[in-house]
């Protein structure tokens, strides 16, 4: 693995949060970061680097990113309050620090020689999307993007109302029928993929485990080529502890890939998809 | 000891960090500890300034490790259950080793073997290259089967010890659990068997429980408890070993998150420390800390980090 020497590791400070729904923040920080940075990388933040509670660091990938030309980069983050780390990191305010590592990880790689991108978002795993969606759209590609999105209810779907900005088609699922069509957003995957020209397809997914595992499925019952992007509970993030993996196919084999380094963002064909659903 | 804070204090370039256990010498007393170091963090921190790398455990052969999850934060620190995944000897000597034999800190490789003659049989080969500086026995790993839990014997640890104390030259440290009654006991044994010092604590065996799923949060089930809620089992287990085996050269770790921490451990017996959970915090860690070093002991007016070594007064029980 090639050392990044444009990696950040240091303080970063927050700009602004802005609300996107109940319990969902967008926050916008302020870093020294020198690296490009692809959709579906993501940052380590540490919420309170005073602090030794919460004691490890939490990933989130990146919603949007503004470039400056004095070196310093800020970065939007779109989060959900799910825990001790995330409930902190809501009460930071404007000028506080926080620990930044980053940008790390791989991200979705822009199929060029697809007409169609599919997007498959289950939750907060709608983030590395809307900034996918933005590069897609700057670098020159112009394919036609069709977001799935599926969430519990229609309050939940973070941030749908930014993509049509995009040229994003955006069809909703929602369990309870608040928005969109009622059930699963893999049942509307489903659908779609049948008005679809499988040859024209690339599949883009991120979720939660059980959601992408049925997308890649159906991915590879179509022979349509696809990208999972996976989140784990993480250590170190710089593939040192060994504390995220998934496994991957390794000849007649599998193995324990480390997310952090080989993902968060793999080929579908390469997963071994048990463990995905675990 | 200089103590008194009327003395001025030295000049901050003047304050010697190095130390010297048994036959190897560090340029300072930090270092990061076996299973937390590797893979990109040598490209957020300068490893040249380090102490030493101790090598993650390296077994004989490869080993693919535990389910998921693998790491559970707890209450002041977290616990991990990573089962000693790595590439195996040879594909480490392979893969790894060229990536590390650059570094111009010391180097010290962990090793674990089933059996005493597999831990023999690692040191002599990894003997075999010439930038590995040091050995450190994991005779203590919490996550594995029982066929490797050494640590707890004493008769087994001097057992081991001697093996490997014949199959190299080069020094050997035994790396101590802490889930043990009378850690001095195992030191005790680890040196009779030849070992030049010993590395405390290794992780506290413990679980973690999500009691609406009725079922253990890490894959493992049980894991190895790190980070500041064992500071003060390790700083215990250093002292009593310090007093009980006086001279004996010994790495302290457990929790140690700052500089203060690391004093801490210092004066309770420690000539170096070893850095785990905070790598993972900050890779960053160890570089604030030996930022941070010559500071405390100029506070105290010391000029030397090794007359401060072992100098906490306390009576005895």
């Amino acid at each position: 693995m090639k050392p990044g020497p444009e990696l950040t590791n240091g303080d970063a400070y927050v700009v602004k949060q802005i609300p996107y729904g109940p319990g969902c923040w967008l926050i916008r920080l302020a870093a020294p970061i020198h690296a490009p940075i692809a959709a579906g990388q993501f940052a380590h933040v540490r919420v309170d680097p005073e602090n030794d509670a919460p004691l490890l660091r939490r990933p989130f990938s990146f919603w949007d990113t503004h470039v400056h030309d004095d070196a310093w980069t800020s970065v939007d983050l779109l989060y959900t309050v799910v825990g001790r780390g995330t409930a902190l990191l809501e009460r930071r305010r404007p000028l506080d620090k926080v620990g930044f590592l980053g940008p790390l990880g791989r991200g979705f790689t822009p199929r060029r020689d697809k007409r169609i991108f599919v997007f498959v978002a289950g939750g907060v795993g709608i983030v590395p999307f809307h900034l996918f969606a933005k590069q897609i759209r700057r670098s020159g590609h112009d394919p036609r993007i069709i977001l799935l999105f599926g969430a519990r209810t229609a309050g939940a779907l973070w941030g749908v109302d930014d993509f049509p900005a995009l040229d994003v088609e955006v069809h909703a699922a929602t369990e309870d029928g608040s928005r969109g069509s009622k059930g699963l957003v893999t049942d509307l995957l489903e659908t779609r993929l049948r008005k679809l020209r499988r040859r024209d397809l690339m599949i883009y997914t991120c979720g939660p485990d059980a959601m992408m595992k049925r997308v890649i499925q159906s991915a590879r019952r179509k022979q349509i080529p696809c990208e999972a992007s996976l989140e784990r509970r993480m250590g170190c993030a710089l593939g040192a502890c060994g504390a995220c993996v998934t496994r991957v196919r390794d000849g007649a084999d599998w193995r324990y890939s480390r997310i952090c380094l080989e993902g968060p963002t793999y080929d579908a064909a390469d997963l071994v998809l048990d463990e995905a659903q675990a | 000891m200089p103590r008194s804070p009327k003395i001025r204090p030295p000049r901050l370039e003047t304050i010697d960090l190095s130390a010297q256990l048994g036959p190897l010498r560090l340029a300072n007393p930090v270092l990061v500890a076996s299973g937390t170091f590797g893979a990109l963090m040598d490209a957020v921190l300068d490893v040249d300034r380090l102490g030493g790398v101790v090598e993650k455990t390296v077994t004989m052969l490869p080993r693919k490790g535990n389910p998921h999850p693998r790491v559970w934060e707890t209450a002041g620190g977290m616990l991990n259950s990573i089962g000693l995944d790595n590439h195996g000897l040879e594909g480490w000597i392979q893969k790894r080793y060229p990536r590390i034999r650059g570094y111009r800190c010391k180097l010290l490789i962990s090793v674990s073997g089933r059996t005493t003659e597999e831990f023999a049989a690692l040191v002599r080969r990894l003997d075999e290259l010439p930038r590995v500086d040091a050995f450190e026995l994991n005779i203590s790993g919490p996550n594995v089967s029982r066929g490797m839990d050494f640590g707890v014997d004493p008769s087994k640890t001097e057992e081991v010890v001697r093996l490997c104390r014949a199959a190299t030259q080069r020094p050997i440290f035994a790396k101590l659990t802490p889930n043990v009654a009378d850690v001095a006991a195992v030191a005790r044994a680890a040196m009779n068997g030849g070992a030049d010092g010993v590395s405390l604590i290794n992780t506290v065996r413990g679980m973690a429980v999500d009691w609406r799923r009725r079922a253990p949060c890490l894959g493992g089930v049980t894991g190895g408890l790190s980070g500041p809620a064992v500071k003060p089992i390790a700083l215990r287990m250093v002292w009593e070993v310090a007093r009980a085996l006086p001279g004996t050269p010994i790495m302290g770790i457990g929790g140690i998150m700052n500089a203060d921490d690391a004093m801490e451990f210092f004066v309770a017996g420690a000539r170096a420390v070893q850095l785990g959970t905070a790598n993972l915090v900050d890779a960053g860690s160890a570089i604030h800390i030996l930022n941070a070093l010559p500071e405390k002991l100029a506070s105290i007016g010391a000029t030397r980090l090794r007359d401060y070594v072992g100098t906490m007064e306390a009576s005895d029980r």
